[in-house]
């Protein structure tokens, strides 16, 4: 697979403020390549800079395999992340006007297939002052990908959508890369990206902490963990051989194991030292992995970025 | 997809956007229902005079021609009645004044049927000029209009204007185009008096209205002064104006819609679809095209009033294309000042603080108007026309107030200025590609400045 981009070392500051510094990044064509990391990290304007509505301090942009970010290239749609329509426009009239700008010459036919697809059949009429939020977010989104882009840029597509039209928007994304469209995504549902994403890259701070495919993150970063109610839950950690970290979750505890700990051998001697009412085991998830990467905790805020 | 696709996909939206909502509707409806209004009520009113009998005079400097004025001017009576047609020539009845030989006792004259006008004995006086037949003589001054009221439509419209027509028509021969189509033959009173019911168009060239002959202090008899720069003035300064009211109405709403676009978070979208030049430049387009509908609807209906009233005067047959440019080129210059204004800023109250330059670079050439309109050709106003963003207005007005204004002055005016657009909308550019996506504080001037060096 080639590269549909290509950050050679980028970086970029705001003030004093350092947004991204010394990325590199390749996103392989036919990928859905998914950006994660907490508020501030820089992935709004790592996206920014690869659609070329910002230009890095040094390093280098290639998109196409043409250097410089995409501009407004009909090769690539962009969903930002502060997104909005004209209120006063209908949705069948500002879809067209966005299929338009993007090269199609009779784009109704596409409109009215797309407002089907995402469950807005019988919307085109309405006005987009006259949409509920989900509504106009998925309007949003067919805004974007109308025209088929070879790369479509979407930040952070599922937020305020309801689990039924998050998951009509994961099938959607999929279709469209089965038909040839690379996708970059920035999420802050681990789920979602766990789910959807072919490939990962995490930053914080504005650096890079993780880059590569699901299945190499999840063997690399993967690791058994184990889940305990101990029958007092006041008893403090009584310490045990494999365990390299444990944390306490409300009643429970929240282990991780060494890489070549064996859970039963773990669970086993715990019971010894200390009497359990329950037990899992299972393996660290994205999400694991992403709290112990970027080193926050469960429950802080992962969301909106720079 | 090319750039100039994507401009028109940009323009067309804005052009649709401007004009298919109810208040361009309203507005467009209103203006020609002020300007109907405007036209019909002194009509109206004028209904509503007490209809009396008026008496004017001619004096006729030539050797015959009120006799055939006089026989026209029944005639077209006649047809009226003939045909009950309501006309304010109905209710004039014209005498023969003396005329003198010489210029000093012909003064003495127009005195005394002044005093009888200020007495109210008389309602005006013509004075036939004694060149008024020559061929070879100037076509202007043939009727001079002696009046107490500056602009009395009834006797301008009924009589001043159709007896100026009726002399210049007394004129025979190839030279005088309205003879010429009539192959060489005189027209006969009822043509005569068809065509004038139809309008007397053209023929305030051939007339000169001025106040009554008054006595100075030392108690010498002095013709009156032209009153012709009253009517003349309605002219530039109607074009002036409106050429002002539709860039404050194109224009400004440019810097609401970009606010908007930001505040919606439109224009990252936006800019995802087309460059930032390409959106500026469909903006622009989009404007002007909104423009050019208001000034054309405005200057149609004002055209269509003016002729009807005989309110152009001696207007050269070109200004409303120079008109059209100038409001294009006006549109632009100021229209993207807007826009980068409405770019820069977060919110209205900023916006207001930083447009305010714009709005005065826009307004100060209306304090030059008068002066300008008073004196359209003199150096004065010659500077002041050919400082661009002065150009379109003053310019304008010039073209107006003065007929015959040399052709490089308007030509040199229109390059300036087309000169002054290129560099606004660089300006304009820069501001808009930076200030575009930013949120908060608006930037200093400062800031603004070094845009122009570099992209933030």
């Amino acid at each position: 697979m080639n590269s549909i981009v290509r950050l050679r070392d980028v970086s970029r500051s705001f003030g004093t403020k350092v947004a991204v510094s010394s990325l590199d990044l390749d996103v392989m064509t036919g990928s859905i390549h998914g950006f994660l990391g907490p508020n501030g990290s820089g992935k709004t304007t790592t996206l920014r800079i690869i659609t070329g509505l910002m230009q890095p301090d040094t390093g280098t942009v290639e998109v196409f395999g043409k250097a410089g970010g995409a501009g407004a290239s009909p090769a690539m749609g962009y969903l930002p992340e502060e997104r909005g329509l004209y209120r006063g426009m209908t949705v069948l009239g500002i879809l067209e006007f966005f299929a338009r700008l993007k090269g199609m010459t009779n784009p109704r036919r596409a409109v009215l297939d797309w407002l089907d697809r995402l469950d807005l059949a019988g919307a085109g009429p309405l006005r987009v002052e006259a949409l509920s939020k989900g509504m106009a977010q998925r309007v949003q989104f067919i805004a974007a990908v109308i025209h088929s882009p070879k790369l479509a840029v979407l930040d952070e597509p599922f937020s305020g959508l309801d689990p039924v039209h998050a998951g009509q928007l994961m099938r959607a994304v999929r279709e469209l890369r089965d038909a040839g469209t690379t996708i970059i995504l920035s999420t802050h549902d681990l789920t979602v990206a766990q789910r959807l994403c072919t490939h990962l890259f995490m930053i914080h701070h504005g650096r890079k902490v993780l880059d590569g495919s699901l299945e190499d993150t999840l063997a690399r970063h993967g690791c058994a963990t184990v889940r305990i109610t101990p029958r007092d839950i006041a008893a403090p950690w009584p310490g045990c051989n494999g365990v390299a970290n444990a944390a306490r979750d409300g009643a429970d505890w929240e282990l991780r194991l060494e890489p070549d700990a064996d859970a039963n051998s773990v669970v086993q001697e715990l019971m010894r030292q200390l009497p359990l009412t329950a037990f899992t085991s299972g393996t660290a998830s994205l999400s694991d992995i992403f709290f112990r990467l970027v080193g926050v905790r469960e429950g802080e805020s992962v969301g909106q970025g720079t | 997809m090319t750039m100039l696709s994507r401009i028109m996909v940009i323009a067309r939206r804005e052009f649709l956007a401007a004009v298919a909502n109810k208040a361009f509707v309203i507005s467009l409806l209103v203006m020609p229902l002020i300007m109907g209004l405007g036209a019909w009520l002194p009509g109206a009113a004028g209904n509503l005079k007490t209809k009396r009998e008026r008496t004017v005079a001619i004096i006729d400097r030539t050797p015959g021609a009120a006799t055939r004025a006089r026989e026209t001017l029944e005639s077209v009576q006649s047809n009226n009645r003939e045909e009950d047609i309501a006309d304010p020539l109905e209710l004039i009845r014209v005498e023969d004044a003396p005329s003198a030989p010489d210029d000093q006792a012909q003064l003495a004259i127009k005195y005394e049927l002044a005093e009888r006008v200020r007495q109210g004995n008389l309602a005006a006086f013509f004075e036939i000029g004694r060149d008024a037949l020559d061929e070879k003589a100037n076509d202007t001054d043939i009727v001079t209009y002696y009046s107490g009221t500056a602009f009395d439509k009834d006797m301008m419209t009924a009589v001043a204007a159709r007896l100026a027509a009726i002399v210049q028509l007394q004129k025979s021969g190839p030279s005088n185009p309205l003879l010429w189509t009539r192959a060489n033959r005189r027209y006969t009173p009822v043509e005569l008096a068809r065509m004038l019911r139809a309008g007397t168009k053209g023929q305030s060239r051939w007339l000169v209205q001025r106040d009554l002959p008054q006595r100075d202090a030392s108690g010498v008899v002095m013709d009156g002064t032209p009153v012709e720069s009253t009517l003349r003035a309605l002219v530039p300064i109607f074009a002036v104006l409106l050429l002002f009211l539709v860039v404050m109405v194109g224009a400004m709403p440019q810097l609401h819609g970009v606010l908007e676009e930001k505040t919606n978070r439109i224009g990252e979208v936006l800019l995802g679809s087309a460059s930032p030049f390409e959106i500026l430049t469909g903006k622009l387009l989009g404007m002007s095209l909104t423009g050019l509908l208001l000034s054309s609807i405005y200057l149609g209906g004002a055209l269509f009033m003016g002729s009807r009233h005989g309110l152009l005067g001696d207007m050269r047959a070109d200004l409303p294309l120079w008109f059209l440019l100038f409001q294009v080129l006006a549109l632009l210059m100021f229209g993207s000042m807007f826009i980068a204004v409405g770019s820069a800023c977060s919110d209205m109250k900023q916006a207001q603080t930083m447009v305010t330059p714009v709005t005065l670079a826009a307004s100060i050439p209306m304090m030059f108007m008068l002066p300008v309109i008073e004196d359209p050709t003199g150096s004065v106003a010659r500077t002041l026309s050919l400082i661009p963003p002065a150009t379109p207005m003053l310019m304008l007005a010039r073209l107006a107030a003065a007929p015959r204004l040399p052709w490089w002055e308007p030509v040199l005016g229109t390059i300036l200025v087309l000169i002054s657009v290129a560099g606004a909308l660089w300006v304009a550019a820069r501001i808009f590609r930076n200030g575009y996506l930013r949120q908060g504080q608006a930037p200093s001037f400062s800031t603004m400045l070094s845009w122009l060096r570099r992209d933030d």
